[in-house]
């Protein structure tokens, strides 16, 4: 566990993937924390990864000279957010940013949207936003979400809204779109 | 391929199989080239091929990679199913380990454990291994494995293979029977060639030809072979005809000929004797039968060139019979020719069978000898002709003695042409005849060379003795032991007033040849004589005189009357003169010599041998002659004491006159060494430059009032 935590620190963005990965394959078991822990820690790669296969509209993308990654309201993620932070996607710096208003993540380029959010609000007020919108809740691509987490056999797995994301100005890596576990609207 | 019994295969053989290799050694080279070219191409394309297809799996797969996506990532390895040459194929994640793997079902194979591998393909010979790296975003997150058989290139080979000896021995066939069927059209004029010329050869029947017609190089060597056989053809024809003809011709010839012989024998043999009839009298004296003039030259040519091939001698002698004038002008003709045709006889009996005698006219004589040894075979010659004639001829009741002067010459020392041998032989025989006649006399070259300045210098002796032209001068002659003069030797000097001072070489011989060497040698002796009695009377009476005789002198009949005379002219005693003479003066003529120089040694006076030791002569003869004294001659001296040789010669010529109990005197001595060694040998007389050379008599009066030489008593010690 502790290599995992070394290599993020330094910057071996490669090493942590793999790590990830072999943290994927074993069991998890421990206290309901440490499951805790590690699934987190496999959704920080996620968006991470998420982050590069998508690509954001020009305007989106010109005007800011970082990447924003938000949370919005409360969220299991700790610390290992923060690890992402001074890693680039598609040349522009990582900053991560904890928000609890809707209007206030409308800067992000991602936003991890906690559980407890009134989905209707937040995702009326980012409508037609070059913002890609991550979250938990169920049913939340139906909802208008573009990616949901969901846990299949232990495994972190993920479902894509392809018409929000389209609607929102974003376009989907065929490749990321042939790792979804559920892939809603047409391509 | 052994070459000789490839020599024995047929042209067409040749041909044909020369066709096959050719096309399957193209067709094989060609193949070979295709096939390589084509085995590069097809693993270059299954390389390819299989690259394509990591490439694809790498780039399906890194999402999979990324996001940890096993399932997914087997999935896009699901397609290799259809690709049966690939044999396994696995991703590997960064960390090497194996995240998806695929193997052919059936195959059992072990995945390699990679290291960090760069991007490679190898080839393991029935297989190929392909590694290529999966990127994202410039960064390597895997590497895919990719193992395929080398099947489709082996399947490939065997079946270009296959063509190529399909396509090989199909043209084998093909090119078989096309050679067999074009050949004909080179070999088949060749055979009809080489059987015509195999029939002309056998059946000698020149009217065959080759048929065929073209215009190539065997269209061109048919149509030449039949006409080199038209050639031939006419000329066996011709040549048939010319032979009939001409045998009829020399048979027509030998019948002709036949009948002119038998006309031509009789008159033929009649001519033949008239003809030798001429001949012999244009070649031989009519009055003898000797060969005369015009066959003696031609013999004479010939022989030359004889002896000219063979490095031979040939002699003349030229006869020249002595008072025959006076018989012939007093007995008249008949008596002369009586005694010539005698003579001829006699000549011709004591020559040999190869020599010719011949007749030159008058009372001349010459014979040739051919193939002599040497020059005295000559002389023996000569003098075998001069005792021919001693007996006395008898002739019309008249016995007549007769003599013959021969001169000689020699082939090739006096001459190489025949006119100059007879022009030598004749000038010594005239020289024969100054010397007395009945004798015989080599030609020399000073009698050629003298003959012209003799007759001067002769004419010029005449008056020498009037005009008072010849002196004396006096040699000292020195007793080392007691370093006194005891004698004088007289040379005679002659100063002419045109040519200087002549020397007696010269002169001497002008003076025998002219008979004046009797006038000339009276002078000397009255002459030394009287000088002699003027220095007895001046005190000096031990000195003696030394006087040089001739050969003319000598041989003089009555010579010791005329030495008589001069010594009673200077009123001199016998005792106190020497007369000195050459070995080959005595030798001239030795009877004589020793008959007159015992004469005068009966008149008590000293015989001296001059120059002795350089003539031939043997001691036996030598020893018959009446000498007392013996001069080493000057050029055995010269070179004493330096020359071992000499040295030898001097002490065997003083101990020779020792044991003859003669005295000896030393001539030319010129240095110290030379007297020291006489000395030592015991001779004590010595003559030379050393003491004094020959000076006038008033020198000699001089050195005999000082009673001494100069310079001597140091010398002699």
């Amino acid at each position: 566990m502790r290599i995992f935590g070394h290599s993020i620190f330094s910057g071996e963005l490669i090493a942590a993937t793999a790590a990830l990965l072999m943290l994927l394959c074993a069991p998890v078991t421990g206290k309901a924390d440490e499951a805790q822990q590690t699934e987190y820690r496999i959704k920080t790669a996620f968006l991470y990864n998420f982050s590069r296969f998508v690509v954001w509209p020009e305007s989106a993308m010109q005007e800011r000279s970082e990447f924003s990654l938000c949370t919005l309201g409360e969220t299991l993620f700790e610390e290992q957010l923060d690890t992402l932070a001074g890693k680039t996607v598609h040349n522009k710096a990582i900053v991560v940013k904890r928000h609890s208003r809707p209007e206030q993540v409308l800067d992000c380029h991602l936003v991890f949207i906690g559980e407890q959010q009134d989905l209707t609000e937040t995702l009326w007020t980012l409508q037609k936003q070059p913002v890609l919108t991550v979250s938990n809740i169920a049913g939340f691509t139906k909802k208008g979400g573009i990616i949901q987490f969901k846990l299949i056999e232990n495994k972190v797995r993920f479902l894509i809204n392809a018409d929000a994301a389209s609607s929102a100005g974003l376009t989907v890596s065929s490749k990321l779109l042939s790792l979804a576990v559920d892939v809603t609207g047409s391509r | 391929m052994n070459m000789k019994s490839f020599s024995h295969i047929s042209i067409r053989w040749k041909l044909t199989g020369l066709i096959v290799i050719i096309s399957s050694v193209s067709l094989l080279l060609a193949s070979l080239a295709f096939i390589t070219s084509d085995r590069i191409n097809t693993r270059q394309t299954v390389t390819n091929n299989l690259a394509t297809m990591a490439e694809i799996i790498a780039a399906n797969s890194s999402a999979a990679l990324l996001f940890g996506d096993r399932v997914a990532a087997q999935e896009t390895l699901g397609f290799l199913q259809s690709q049966k040459h690939i044999q396994a194929a696995a991703i590997y994640e960064i960390n090497n380990s194996v995240f998806a793997s695929y193997r052919k079902s059936g195959v059992n194979i072990q995945l390699p454990e990679i290291g960090i591998q760069p991007e490679n393909t190898l080839f393991w010979g029935d297989y190929v291994e392909l590694f290529i790296h999966i990127n994202y975003e410039g960064e390597q997150i895997g590497v895919v494995y990719l193992r395929s058989n080398m099947q489709a290139v082996h399947d490939r080979l065997i079946w270009f293979l296959g063509i190529v000896v399909a396509v090989l021995l199909a043209s084998l066939l093909v090119t078989f029977i096309l050679g067999t069927r074009l050949q004909h059209i080179i070999t088949d004029p060749l055979l009809r060639l080489s059987a015509i010329a195999r029939q002309i050869r056998n059946e000698k029947n020149y009217s065959l030809r080759v048929t065929g017609e073209g215009r190539d190089e065997l269209g061109n060597l048919i149509t030449d072979f039949n006409t080199m056989l038209d050639e031939i053809q006419s000329r066996d024809n011709e040549l048939r005809e010319n032979r009939s003809q001409l045998e009829e011709r020399v048979m027509q010839r030998t019948r002709e000929l036949e009948i002119a012989n038998s006309e031509l024998a009789t008159s033929k043999e009649q001519a033949e004797s008239v003809a030798r009839r001429m001949e012999y009298h244009a070649h031989h004296d009519a009055l003898t039968g000797l060969p005369n003039r015009i066959l003696l030259n031609d013999r004479i040519t010939t022989e030359l060139a004889h002896a000219r091939r063979k490095q031979g001698l040939v002699a003349i002698l030229f006869l020249d019979l002595d008072r025959f004038k006076i018989i012939n002008d007093s007995l008249g003709h008949a008596v002369g020719d009586q005694l010539l045709r005698v003579i001829a006889r006699r000549l011709g009996n004591c020559v040999r069978e190869e020599d010719t005698v011949a007749r030159l006219g008058g009372d001349e004589f010459m014979v040739l000898l051919p193939n002599i040894n040497g020059s005295s075979d000559a002389g023996r010659v000569a003098r075998k002709v001069i005792d021919c004639l001693v007996d006395p001829i008898s002739c019309h009741g008249h016995q007549l003695h007769i003599t013959t002067s021969i001169g000689i010459s020699i082939y090739p020392y006096d001459g190489t042409d025949s006119e100059t041998l007879i022009k030598h032989a004749d000038i010594s025989m005239y020289r024969a005849k100054e010397l007395g006649r009945n004798k015989a006399v080599y030609f020399t070259a000073e009698m050629n060379a003298g003959s012209k300045k003799q007759l001067a210098l002769e004419s010029s002796l005449r008056h020498a003795i009037s005009r008072n032209e010849l002196k004396l001068l006096y040699q000292p002659k020195i007793d080392i032991s007691r370093n006194t003069i005891v004698g004088v030797e007289a040379l005679l000097r002659w100063k002419h007033p045109g040519m200087g001072m002549i020397s007696p070489l010269e002169f001497i011989p002008a003076a025998e040849a002219s008979g004046l060497i009797e006038p000339i040698g009276e002078w000397v002796m009255k002459t030394a004589f009287t000088q002699l009695k003027q220095w007895h009377l001046a005190g000096h009476s031990a000195l003696t005189v030394a006087v040089k005789l001739s050969s003319a002198q000598l041989s003089r009949p009555g010579f010791e009357e005329v030495v008589e005379k001069a010594l009673q002219f200077a009123d001199l005693d016998a005792s106190m003169t020497e007369l000195e003479i050459t070995e080959n003066v005595a030798m001239e003529n030795l009877e004589s010599a020793i008959i007159i120089l015992e004469k005068l040694k009966n008149l008590g006076i000293s015989i001296a041998m001059d120059d002795f030791g350089t003539g031939y002569s043997s001691l036996s003869y030598l020893r018959r002659l009446p000498i007392d004294v013996v001069k080493i001659d000057q050029s055995f001296v010269r070179e004493i004491p330096d020359s071992s040789e000499d040295v030898l010669i001097a002490q065997a010529i003083i101990a020779m006159a020792q044991s003859l109990k003669l005295s000896v005197i030393v001539e030319g001595v010129e240095n110290v060494r030379q007297l020291h060694f006489f000395n030592q040998q015991g001779c004590n007389l010595m003559q030379g430059f050393l003491f004094s050379k020959a000076v006038e008599p008033e020198e000699i009066s001089r050195l005999l009032a000082a009673q001494t030489i100069p310079g001597l008593v140091n010398l002699v010690k």
